[in-house]
């Protein structure tokens, strides 16, 4: 069985003290990494 | 887009979570954190994933998806920055390329990757409808999970309890002995908790859980 969950996009809290950084090739489903950077890309922007 | 003058706007918020909007322009130099610890609303609360136990965050790692404006969709532990973006948000620039409406975008991208990774599987499905359109597996294998609760015999639906409820029935799969793989097992574990009916699929109607709380 597999669980399909929301996020929480209104609620989101950043780690103060972490230091790693987004890597989309991590991801599970990473065929998805170009569209994804296309989305982290227009939003950042 | 975020660094646009009509963010506020296009993202559908309100003037007093700009500075969340703000986190959007540093989404490649943030910390990224495990999904988990990143989503802090209702349903993650009540879900309790800092107390799971090292094999029910496995179970979560391998078992859960989260939907997501930004992402299409990430595991349990992904590590993710904060950022603010939600599943309706049009990202049509104003010249050029850009992913559009992201519901409609995250549909086209999801489909057959998730119908391969889902195959045959049954699917929990604690999804607001909003992402619950951004890939929709057969009805026969889909339980959607609804929350009521009932006061002098009249239910009704109210948000956060229902949040608190998904989160709650999915912490509680996670943390079973053994996880339930048909609706009559996932019924069986939420009714030590709820009262409980269950609605079989009909036609293109997933089959339902109803969860039901006193009020």
């Amino acid at each position: 069985m597999l669980i399909f969950l929301p996020p929480s996009e209104g609620k989101t809290a950043p780690d103060p003290d972490g230091t790693a950084r987004l890597d989309l090739d991590s991801l599970i489903l990473p065929e998805l990494a170009e569209q994804r950077r296309t989305a982290v890309d227009a939003s950042s922007g | 887009m975020s660094r646009q003058s009509d963010a506020q706007e296009i993202l559908k918020v309100g003037a007093k979570v700009m500075g969340e909007v703000e986190r959007n322009q540093q989404l490649w130099e943030a910390p990224a954190a495990p999904a988990h610890d990143v989503y802090t609303g209702v349903l993650f609360e009540a879900l309790g994933a800092p107390d799971l136990s090292a094999t029910a965050l496995g179970r979560a790692a391998e078992k859960v998806l989260v939907f997501s404006g930004l992402f299409g969709a990430t595991s349990f532990t992904d590590r993710i920055p904060a950022y603010r973006l939600s599943m309706g948000v049009d990202l049509s620039p104003a010249a050029g390329d850009g992913p559009g409406r992201l519901g409609g975008y995250w549909r086209g991208a999801l489909a057959e990757p998730l119908r391969e990774r889902v195959g045959d599987q049954l699917v929990l499905d604690c999804r607001s409808s909003g992402y619950a359109a951004a890939y929709r597996p057969h009805p026969e294998q889909t339980l959607v999970v609804n929350s009521f609760t009932e006061r002098e015999g009249t239910r009704k639906v109210v948000t956060h309890f229902a949040k608190h409820a998904r989160g709650e029935l999915t912490g509680m799969v996670l943390r079973a002995e053994q996880m339930p793989e048909t609706v009559d097992q996932v019924a069986e574990l939420a009714a030590e908790r709820w009262d409980v009916e269950v609605r079989p699929a009909a036609g293109r109607t997933p089959h339902q859980l109803d969860l039901i709380a006193a009020g």
